[in-house]
């Protein structure tokens, strides 16, 4: 299938307005689109995927106040796709829902809606094919959930929850249910005539949903009814739900069956699809390759750790991962699974293993990096040891601190001979925060 | 077919393993009364068990224990003439007790008497089957050694009815893992609205298949573990309720149970009077071949000669050259069919004599029965020496139990179960005068439910109907019992609208029960059409297709807008099942003088003309 023929049937929505409320740690000074990935904003991987589809133009929701700074910042990267922002006020903390709704004087057609947090190697005109084929009203993405394995991340226990999401699916990948674990009491409850006319379901706990939808234009429409739901995540199960109302749920039109033109058209038509149109069709997607939602700490080191692998993809071109504008001491080593920004400084006597380094980061000697996340313009003095741990914009590091599993919030000072493990250092700690 | 001796591989073991099975032959209900008061089951002419003997010697069982408690010297009898001889490599048991009511206390019968040590497969005596078991009897033990715990595999198969076709006891919901079968939650479904699964089972199996399209095949594969387990629980009746304990269980005790799901081969329980009918046809039609009538598995064994259309003949079949063997017919040794005789899906035993004219579908009928002319018999089962005097009509549904007599000049009504009465009756017999039948009631035996599963559903008002619901059976999901409920305050509303009952009131009516019955617009619509169709027939049952047209004109169709405004649907529906040739909605419509109808129907019109041209051009 030609890849460009994904343009003119769909419009693509990149949700941008999030303020990263699960990873908070990294999200206090710069807004969760630009958290760095492999030293690459966050959102140009979602764009990037779009414009590997074909699509020349995405609309991307941002918060008002951010929209300066994740316009400058896409500016910088190499993508070509015509960026159109959609602000939103900050102060109306409005839902995904809510601000899909009000995009729709600019919607009139099916619409793909991607979160700014979503990397994944997959080639969106699989899900438009299905889509199509399906003839369906909603189309999901899901992938494998990221597996909690036995490796504290950084900042704490609190960073390691996930919540299940329950989803089933039948053989011809109608999507039959999808509840979160939070919202479900001790029992998963099905209606007996879901069961009868679907009689082989299956049920997965190990899948997320990716948060890419393709919604029919219909579908969008009916957004407009329930005006209480804010979020997509209500209103995708809603949905999904809805494929098994009773019509006369969904359908409010009683006056409109009066006039005969339209009972002449709804009799004379075959009956399934006059009333399947009515009544949502919801399929899931299966993709088991490359797919991370980064919208917490966890899946943001994963991200980080595994963006070595996945950068070229997005580029396009091979990557540098250790760009040589950076300087290096003598008798320092640097491996090569890690990802170094340019003008970067290390001292002597460094050894740094599986860590991705930002910007105009300065290192100093007898530093041991391991396993560590640096972003732009972080200072390390002399002697420090880290590991597992995620250092923020600007933050400094004093001598011979020694961090484990931490996360150290953008500008903070960490003192010298400081040792810490598995906390979170954020902005309400900075002043007088002191140890021993 | 010799079984082969497998050497145990396991290291400590040197004693030889020897593949033990064990069938249950008797199914301890009463769902094939009376026949089965007198006589053990027989199918396509074969008494039931040796299916499943066949089938278990096929797959290597060495050693076969058959468990029964009715009919015990028959069965005796008849596995000794048959099954018990020198060149049968298996050795067969047969054990039985009169106390034994239920499976449970069978296998616990078997766990006193220590007689399995090892895995055995456990049977149904009413099973047909061509499965190859081998492969799941490795993959058993396989799991066997690494989890002791499993205690046994049990065979569903995957069935591709309709769910309307499903019979009510045999609708199980199933959840399974997905990667490693087992089975996680097993439930009988019944009428409850929602369906509450345990959030516990899909939070520690990451994929679960919900299944509702299995059907039980009584095949199990079990560890020696399960009777001491039915042993120890006495309050274990029925498989169903062991693999309930062993899921509620299995916490404490660990054990589990997995599930084959086979989705090719054939295997099926005569289980009741609708799978007796479906299976025999099966078999007939060659589903589970090599279990055909034609294949014998031994000397004495009928020898069929296949025909085309799937009609069996055996020796000494004398046929009239005028009677009519449409398709799925076998017929026994040394029956005679006379003259215009037709017969379509049935079984005729051996020494059966058919009358003149006798119209016979869907029957099965054993031996030495005698049907005289004229008569007609539809989906029935007429045991050895049943006689059926001249002109008896049989409907759906009846069983007529061993030497019963029925007739002359009488009509059976649907679902009559007979059996022969041993007082000397009155000439006032219902049945006939020269019937010696009472009708059978079944009594409960202890405690059980009578099983009350009609063998036929009550009858569909007419064929149309039944077309156009196969059409939308996929997205029916309301009970038929509301359906019909519905269909009669429907058409009763109808009525109403000669009584010069506004339209718009009986509008809101319908919309009022179609909320008080839960039905779907898809429903509303089909069972309206249906109430219009039939409209005329209500008073008057017998009509020509003329005054059907005459009366549905002038009552209803012209006179109220709410018919006519269906009209459309009407003529369609006639187009599309063929009662209407489209010349003739043509002719009508050139002639129709009703302008306001014409209008109506004017899209339709227009459609059918387009297509005329259209398969002109081709």
């Amino acid at each position: 299938m030609n890849e460009s023929n994904l343009k003119p049937s769909f419009q693509a929505v990149v949700l941008a307005g999030g303020k990263g409320s699960r990873m908070r740690d990294v999200t206090e000074k710069i807004p969760k689109a630009l958290v760095p990935i492999g030293n690459v904003p966050l959102i140009y991987f979602p764009l990037k995927s779009l414009e590997r589809v074909g699509f020349q133009e995405a609309i991307v929701v941002v918060l008002k106040s951010q929209k300066e700074i994740i316009d400058t910042a896409i500016t910088n990267t190499d993508l070509k796709l015509c960026v159109k922002f959609f602000a939103i006020e900050d102060e109306d903390d409005l839902g995904t829902a809510e601000s899909l709704r009000l995009l729709k004087d600019r919607i009139d057609m099916d619409i793909l809606v991607v979160s700014c947090d979503l990397i994944t190697d997959l080639s969106f005109h699989k899900l438009a094919d299905m889509h199509r084929a399906k003839n369906s009203s909603l189309t999901i993405m899901l992938a494998k959930s990221l597996s909690v394995g036995e490796i504290l991340p950084p900042g704490g226990r609190i960073n390691r929850k996930i919540e299940n999401q329950f989803i089933a699916l039948d053989n011809s990948q109608r999507l039959i249910y999808m509840a979160t674990e939070s919202d479900l009491e001790d029992e998963i409850r099905i209606r007996h005539r879901i069961i009868k006319n679907y009689p082989c379901i299956n049920m997965h706990s190990s899948l997320m949903d990716s948060h890419v939808y393709l919604i029919s234009k219909s579908t969008y429409d009916l957004m407009f009814e329930d005006t209480n739901i804010i979020d997509l995540r209500e209103y995708i199960p809603l949905i999904v739900k809805k494929q098994f109302a009773k019509e006369d749920k969904v359908e409010k039109n009683e006056n409109e069956s009066e006039t005969d033109d339209h009972l002449i058209d709804e009799m004379s038509s075959f009956r399934h699809q006059s009333t399947s149109i009515n009544l949502p069709r919801c399929f899931g997607y299966f993709y088991d390759g490359l797919c991370f939602r980064v919208n917490n700490i966890m899946a943001y080191c994963e991200a980080n750790r595994r963006s070595t692998t996945f950068l070229e993809k997005f580029k396009g071109i091979p990557t540098v991962n250790i760009s040589p504008s950076i300087s290096l001491q003598p008798k320092s080593t640097v491996n090569s699974d890690c990802l170094i920004g340019e003008k970067v400084t290390i001292g002597a006597k460094c050894g740094i293993k599986k860590s991705i380094i930002g910007m105009n980061t300065e290192i100093g000697d007898y530093c041991k990096v391991t396993n560590c996340i640096i972003m732009n313009k972080v200072k390390l003095r002399k002697g420090i040891t880290i590991q597992n741990c995620i250092i923020c914009e600007n933050a400094t590091l004093e001598e011979k601190c020694e961090l484990k599993d931490c996360i150290v919030g953008a500008d903070q000072i960490i003192h010298g001979m400081a040792k810490l493990s598995g906390e979170a250092v954020r902005g309400v700690m900075n002043t007088g925060f002191d140890l021993d | 077919m010799a079984a082969k001796r497998k050497k145990n591989t396991g290291t400590d073991l040197k004693q030889e393993e020897i593949l033990q099975a064990v069938v249950i032959a008797d199914s301890f209900n009463v769902r094939f009364a009376p026949i089965t008061t007198d006589l053990p089951r027989v199918l396509v002419n074969r008494p039931l068990i040796d299916y499943t003997l066949e089938f278990l010697c096929l797959n290597g069982a060495q050693e076969i224990i058959i468990f029964c408690r009715s009919h015990v010297d028959q069965i005796q009898r008849h596995v000794e003439s048959k099954w018990i001889r020198k060149s049968n490599p298996c050795t067969i048991k047969i054990f039985s007790s009169q106390e034994c009511v239920s499976l449970g206390d069978a296998l616990r019968d078997l766990d006193k008497k220590n007689i399995i040590q090892n895995d055995f497969i456990l049977v149904n005596g009413d099973l047909i089957s061509n499965m190859t078991l081998s492969p799941i009897l490795q993959e058993h033990k396989e799991r066997r050694r690494k989890e002791k715990c499993m205690v046994m595999t049990m065979i569903m198969k995957k069935t591709n009815s309709p769910p309307k076709m499903k019979f009510k006891d045999d609708d199980i919901l199933l959840a399974v893992n997905n990667d490693t079968k087992t089975v996680l939650y097993y439930k009988k479904l019944q009428e409850n609205r929602v369906i509450g699964f345990p959030l516990s089972i899909f939070k520690s199996n990451p994929n679960v298949s919900i299944r509702n399209d299995l059907m039980s095949t009584g095949i199990s594969i079990c560890s020696a573990k399960v009777l001491s387990l039915f042993g120890d629980n006495f309050d274990y009746e029925c498989r169903d309720d062991f693999i309930k304990g062993i899921l509620i269980d299995e916490e404490i005790s660990g054990n589990t149970i997995t599930v084959h799901i086979e989705e090719k081969e054939y295997a099926a329980r005569v289980s009741n009077l609708r799978t007796y009918e479906s299976i025999t046809k099966e078999v007939i039609d060659r589903w589970a071949f090599p279990i055909v009538p034609d294949v014998s598995f031994d000397i004495n064994d009928p020898k069929y000669s296949y025909r085309r259309h799937n009609i069996y003949l055996d020796d000494d079949v004398k046929l009239h050259s005028n009677c009519k063997l449409i398709r799925t017919v076998a017929i026994g040794n040394n029956s005679q069919i006379s003259e215009n005789a037709q017969i379509s899906n049935s079984v005729i035993g051996r020494n059966c004599k058919i009358g003149k004219n006798a119209l016979i579908q869907n029957a099965f009928i054993w031996d030495n029965v005698t049907i005289e002319d004229d008569c007609c018999l539809k989906t029935c089962i007429l045991a050895n020496h049943v006689t059926v005097f001249r002109g008896v009509t049989i409907e759906e549904g009846c069983v007529l139990s061993t030497n019963v007599t029925v007739g002359p000049e009488v009509p059976i009504p649907g679902g009559t179960l007979l059996c022969k009465s041993e007082i000397k009756i009155n000439s006032a017999n219902e049945f006939g005068l020269q019937s010696n039948a009472k009708v059978y009631k079944a009594f409960a035996e202890d405690g059980e439910d009578v099983p009350d599963i009609p063998w036929c559903e009550p009858e569909q008002p007419d064929d149309i109907s039944s077309d156009e619901e196969s059409v939308i059976s996929e997205i029916s999901a309301v009970e038929q019992d509301d359906r019909i409920a519905f269909y009669d305050e429907l058409s009763g509303l109808l009525e109403s609208l000669n009584e010069n009952v506004s339209v718009d009131n009986v509008k809101l009516e319908i919309n009022s029960i179609k909320a008080a019955y839960y039905m779907e617009i898809d429903d509303v619509i089909f069972q309206l059409v249906k109430a219009i169709l039939l409209f005329p027939l209500r008073n008057n049952e017998q009509l020509s297709i003329e005054q059907y047209k005459a009366s549905f004109k002038e009552e209803t169709a012209a006179n109220n807008t709410l018919v006519s405004t269906y009209l459309i649907k009407v003529i369609e529906s006639f187009y599309d099942s063929d009662v209407l040739a489209e010349d003739t909605i043509l002719s009508w419509y050139s002639n129709c003088e009703n302008t306001d109808l014409k209008n109506r129907v004017k899209k339709l019109i227009e459609w059918l003309e387009e297509a005329e041209e259209e398969s002109d051009e081709d």
